[in-house]
């Protein structure tokens, strides 16, 4: 409703403030000195025990393990494990089986300078939208991984959507990467939604994976 | 005699503007005074038209010459039968619903009635320029509202205030407004046209142009004095609204599956409703609102429970026909809420909008105390882990997004400090330890405790050099003082008027 004043004063008044005036000794105002009277319930009577027995860490409890294996060849195993969070939010790790942890190799670097003009370092992104990341599809490369015996492989997305981070610890110790198969993700990437069905579809789950 | 022999001269002036067509009332407020009475004039007008009609002791013949035409202003706005139509509006019946001791009127003119107006001043000015030098003319708004002012308070029973919370807007239309205020476009300033964004006709515009217009450019276009209208404007809609009034206190939330506002959520089951409508269900029958917006300081996640004192909350309650609650009405509805057994709401009070800003600047800079519910991996570490945590004071932490918000809050790594720890044992349990931490605002406190795969450093894992989680998370304080607490023993009547 558009109101048209007939006077320029402002509304409203600040008269009828109850804060300022709380009238002749109604409201004593105080401040936390009565606060010893509240009780806190008990935090252990406001579980179960069943919750206590059926409690997960968190790297289980909030994530589906999958595997993606189609990078594989006959010589090199290439699969990567891939975590979703329930907000489908995905954690690159190489897979146990991956050639570079089955041969024991150790890392002498990793090379995030995918092509002429990616570098996966540089990545830059902006707003709750992460409006300027790298976009990625399945068959995208991370990155390379150089071992101490000069053997190279490429680190694949293995889903659409974009990237928001490279671990900052893999960044340090490269081989972090091998040794810590729970911190030591490579990528976190935000699926793109719209794929986010054909990103699981195409990855195996762990029974699947072990069989 | 001069010109400015006021008393002489304001009776000529009022009987040009009548011979002119105009109404008692818009002659009046050309030369009428402080004292002039608009609710009756009656008197008023006798003194004006004695001296100069002085044969004619009938004064109304003077208003008989111009009944067949409306007011050329005023398109009888001022005039008792208008006045009469807008106090009789069977609309106007449900305004005694609110129980605000007083009101406010306004009322919406038609643009031809501001473009009539100003005629008439340029008019008058050039007529009578030393009677009109340093007189202000009694706005068009201002007469209408003292002309009905103690009519619409008879037949509200309330009195009029100008601050009153409680406005009633009257709407009029005039079915010859476009054709006559069209000529608004000819006159518009051609450098201004630009920075007018939508209608350069709206009523707005209308009078923004109208007080820069040049008077030579004004009369090549419009008539001077106003043309006689053959139509008056129609009194329209009457509307009317309360203020919003705002209301504060604290809650608790006693549930683990509680989200505090209405949650369409996708993966998570909850089974009851939110904090928000358990207290709302209590709120809106006591004030008879149309519509209420929750805001608080902060939000808990919806398995977290806020004990102790509560957080502090304030509800924007929108036109409300009931204002008058007492100290003991806001007591009962915090029983009320009491009894939903999940939510608790205390220190409930009116407070003055002027003051809500102090719960959104709190949210920065506030402190938070928490009790957090922690499984370890190694029982046997059990002590270990709490003498390792008891001997920290302070931590500094640098948290990147977590992972459970990250599709939702933007890429950053915030600092943030966690004040003080304490950890015990808890009796008969050989995995759990109860934490006690107080910590900056915007903490994330089970990542703090998990270290979120590495990415908050340092982590409470890393501090003991081992797993430790979290079960359970209770907020025990909020510490912002806001709104003040209310001593309950205290049981007068507190009443406030809107
Ligand atoms: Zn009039």
């Amino acid at each position: 409703m558009e109101v048209e004043k007939e006077e320029s004063e402002e509304i409203p008044s600040t008269s009828s403030n109850p804060v300022e005036d709380p009238g002749p000794s109604q409201a004593r105002v105080e401040t936390e000195s009565d606060d010893e009277d509240i009780e806190i319930p008990s935090i252990l009577d406001s579980i179960t025990q069943q919750q206590i027995d059926e409690f997960r860490p968190f790297h289980e409890r909030y994530f589906e393990k999958k595997y993606c294996t189609r990078f594989t060849t006959d010589t090199v195993n290439l699969d990567t494990c891939v975590r979703i969070h329930t907000n489908k939010i995905s954690l690159i790790y190489l897979s146990e089986k991956h050639s570079v942890i089955q041969n024991q190799q150790r890392l002498q670097s990793i090379d995030f300078q995918v092509s002429k003009k990616v570098n996966r370092l540089k990545n830059a992104m902006f707003g709750k939208g992460k409006r300027g990341a790298q976009l990625l599809q399945p068959d995208s490369i991370l990155c390379h991984l150089e071992t101490v015996d000069g053997a190279r492989y490429p680190v694949h997305a293995c889903v659409y959507g974009k990237l928001l981070e490279i671990n900052s610890r893999v960044i340090k110790e490269p081989n972090f990467l091998l040794d810590d198969l729970n911190e030591g993700f490579l990528a976190i990437i935000l699926p793109d939604l719209r794929r986010h069905e054909e990103n699981v579809k195409s990855l195996k789950s762990v029974e699947e994976y072990n069989t | 005699m001069t010109e400015t022999d006021s008393q002489d001269t304001k009776g000529i002036v009022f009987n040009f503007l009548i011979e002119l067509g105009c109404c008692k009332r818009c002659a009046l407020r050309f030369v009428g005074d402080s004292n002039t009475n608009y609710d009756n004039p009656t008197d008023d007008v006798k003194k004006l038209t004695r001296k100069d009609l002085g044969q004619n002791s009938n004064d109304e013949n003077v208003f008989k010459k111009s009944k067949p035409n409306p007011c050329i202003i005023c398109l009888d706005l001022l005039q008792d039968t208008t006045l009469q139509t807008m106090i009789l509006n069977p609309e106007l019946e449900k305004v005694l619903e609110y129980d605000s001791d007083t009101f406010v009127n306004y009322v919406s003119l038609p643009k031809a009635v501001l473009i009539r107006e100003h005629s008439m001043e340029i008019c008058v000015k050039e007529k009578f320029p030393q009677f009109f030098k340093d007189r202000n003319v009694i706005a068009l708004n201002r007469a209408w509202s003292l002309s009905i002012q103690n009519k619409l308070a008879q037949r509200l029973e309330k009195k009029y205030d100008k601050n009153s919370y409680l406005q009633i807007q009257f709407n009029t239309s005039y079915v010859l407004d476009k054709e006559e205020s069209l000529v608004m476009l000819l006159l518009e300033d051609k450098s201004r046209k630009h920075s007018i964004q939508h209608d350069p006709l709206s009523c707005k515009n209308v009078t923004s142009s109208l007080q820069t217009i040049n008077s030579e450019l004004f009369k090549q276009k419009v008539s001077i004095p106003p043309a006689t209208p053959t139509k008056a404007l129609d009194v329209e809609q009457v509307f009317y609204k309360h203020d919003h009034v705002f209301i504060a206190g604290r809650y608790c939330k006693y549930a683990r599956n509680m989200f505090q506002t209405p949650w369409s959520g996708d993966d998570i089951q909850v089974e009851i409703s939110s904090v928000q409508e358990k207290i709302f269900d209590h709120i809106e029958n006591s004030f008879s609102c149309s519509a209420m917006v929750f805001s608080s300081s902060g939000r808990e996640d919806f398995d977290v429970r806020t004990l102790g004192r509560g957080r502090p909350f304030f509800i924007k309650i929108c036109d409300p026909k009931r204002t008058k609650v007492s100290f003991e009405k806001f007591r009962q509805i915090e029983q009320a809420v009491k009894h939903t057994k999940v939510v608790e709401v205390r220190d409930l009070q009116f407070i003055d909008r002027r003051y809500l800003s102090n719960i959104k600047e709190g949210e920065q800079f506030k402190k938070k105390t928490y009790r957090a519910l922690c499984i370890v991996d190694k029982p046997e570490n059990l002590t270990a882990y709490i003498d390792k945590i008891n001997n920290i004071s302070a931590v500094t932490l640098q948290q990147k997004t977590p992972l459970r918000v990250y599709h939702r809050r933007s890429s950053d790594i915030r600092e943030r400090q966690i004040y003080s720890l304490k950890a015990k044992v808890i009796n008969g349990k050989k995995n759990l330890l109860e934490l006690d931490m107080i910590t900056q605002a915007g903490t994330y406190i089970k990542e703090f405790v998990h270290g979120d795969l590495g990415r908050t450093t340092p982590s409470l894992c890393e501090i003991v050099g081992g797993y430790i989680d979290i079960i359970a998370l209770d907020v025990l304080d909020i510490h912002l003082d806001f709104p003040p607490s209310i001593n309950h023993k205290v049981k007068n009547h507190q009443t406030v008027n809107y």
